[in-house]
């Protein structure tokens, strides 16, 4: 008896093992193996996904790099082929300056216009320009070669105002009125109204003085003091430049250093018998040297943004 | 008869270029531009004459002017009328910046 209740009693174990492994252990097993796949594969795709991108961030960093090879390949390429016509174009147009003798005015301006409209940024035109106007004999107002003059001026004028554009851009002018006049009848130096300009987060005084004007060269002699206030101290720092001023002085060549790499010119925008207009204009030192931060401005934001061009400035161009 | 005329009229066309003079800029007050449709007036000092002009957007604005000389100018809108300020008007177009400051009620005109 007790044997077959034994028995009965394991038999009935056994169906219930059975009964559990079969009703609540397989599909928990299910459900394990379910949960531990799709853990893996959730783990084992952001894997995947980290190696992609980091892929991707490797080959736009070396395609970055390319394009920066590529495009300084491209410019020093252009650059060369540009200074090899600016040699031949400059060796031509200094013939003229070399032998006046054999040339005649009209051509001289000429070479000069061409040679300030492709160099002003390189050279110092001034004895150029010096040059010619001391070979124009101009006997009167009504003499015809007064127009060789005013075509001079203009020349001068016009490459001043385009390197002003550029200079207003990224820095800070002011303009005064010079009363010739009144100069004429005071003793000493002409004081104009001073300007404080700040440039770069740094603010320096400004102070023109005119001490004499030249009506025949229509130039003038002028001193510029600045002052800038030091960050640190009370003291103050203090640059004085005494020079001739006149439609000859351009402002990426002919301007006065100062500290943190910043310069400051003054050109001259007219000039009459009565009187005169000057414009005074600070900027960044990096604009007084020929197309360097054009490059600079194109590399830098190649390795910001990782794009060649700006896109924003090719939508507005096109 | 037709060879004086084209003298007379090449004289004359040349004395309008070569007396000729336009002034531009901007006029700005407490940093930003003035409001459109204030007035600009100058009255030169060699003729007595007045030549006014408005401003446009931006506070820009341009004023033609047959002759050179000295000029007194003059800013005003419904809330200014600035003091005048001494302008010289030349051959050739220049520009003149302006900045509107009010001192002890009166603006002032000072060139930028």
């Amino acid at each position: 008896m007790e044997e077959q209740e034994k028995a009965k009693k394991e038999k009935y174990l056994g169906t219930k093992f059975e009964k559990f492994t079969t009703r609540y252990l397989g599909p928990c097993g299910s459900l394990i193996i379910a949960t531990a796949i799709l853990i893996s594969g959730y783990l084992g795709s952001n894997y995947l996904k980290e190696q992609a991108s980091a892929k991707a961030r490797s080959e736009k960093g070396v395609l970055t790099m390319e394009a920066i090879q590529i495009y300084s390949n491209m410019m020093r390429e252009q650059e060369e082929a540009e200074n090899r016509l600016r040699k031949d174009m400059f060796n031509s147009s200094m013939k003229v300056f070399s032998m006046p003798d054999t040339y005649k005015l009209e051509e001289q301006i000429l070479n000069l216009e061409l040679l300030a409209l492709n160099f002003h940024e390189t050279f110092n035109l001034k004895p150029f320009f010096r040059f010619i106007r001391e070979q124009i004999p101009v006997s009167s107002v009504y003499d015809p070669k007064e127009t060789y003059l005013t075509r001079l001026y203009a020349t001068a004028k016009s490459i001043m105002k385009k390197q002003m554009m550029v200079l207003e851009g990224e820095g800070e002018k002011f303009s005064r009125m010079v009363d010739l006049e009144r100069l004429g009848q005071i003793q000493g130096s002409l004081q104009l109204e001073e300007e404080s300009l700040v440039v770069e987060g740094i603010k320096r005084n400004y102070k023109i003085y005119v001490r004499k004007a030249n009506d025949k060269l229509k130039e003038m002699l002028i001193r510029l003091e600045i002052r800038t206030q030091k960050k640190s101290s009370e003291d103050v720092n203090t640059i004085i430049s005494e020079y001739r001023l006149d439609y000859f002085n351009f402002p990426m060549i002919h301007n006065v250093t100062l500290a943190h790499d910043q310069r400051c010119a003054i050109v001259l925008n007219e000039f009459t018998e009565s009187c005169a207009d000057i414009t005074l204009v600070t900027f960044p030192g990096s604009l007084a040297v020929r197309g360097k931060p054009y490059y600079q401005d194109v590399i830098q934001n190649l390795l910001v943004t990782g794009k060649l061009f700006d896109e924003n400035i090719n939508k507005e161009l096109w | 008869m037709k060879k004086y005329l084209i003298v007379i009229l090449f004289l004359l066309l040349n004395t309008t270029i070569a007396f000729s003079g336009e002034i531009y800029g901007t006029i700005k007050k407490d940093g930003k531009p003035i409001a459109e449709g204030s007035e600009i007036e100058l009255e030169m000092l060699t003729s007595g004459k007045t030549y006014s002009s408005k401003c446009a957007k931006y506070g820009s604005y341009s004023l033609y002017v047959p002759g050179k000389g000295r000029g007194l100018l003059i800013i005003r809108n419904e809330e200014l009328m600035s003091e005048p300020i001494l302008i010289y008007i030349y051959e050739n177009a220049i520009q003149y910046d302006f900045v509107l400051e009010e001192k002890n009620g009166s603006f002032l005109v000072r060139r930028r």
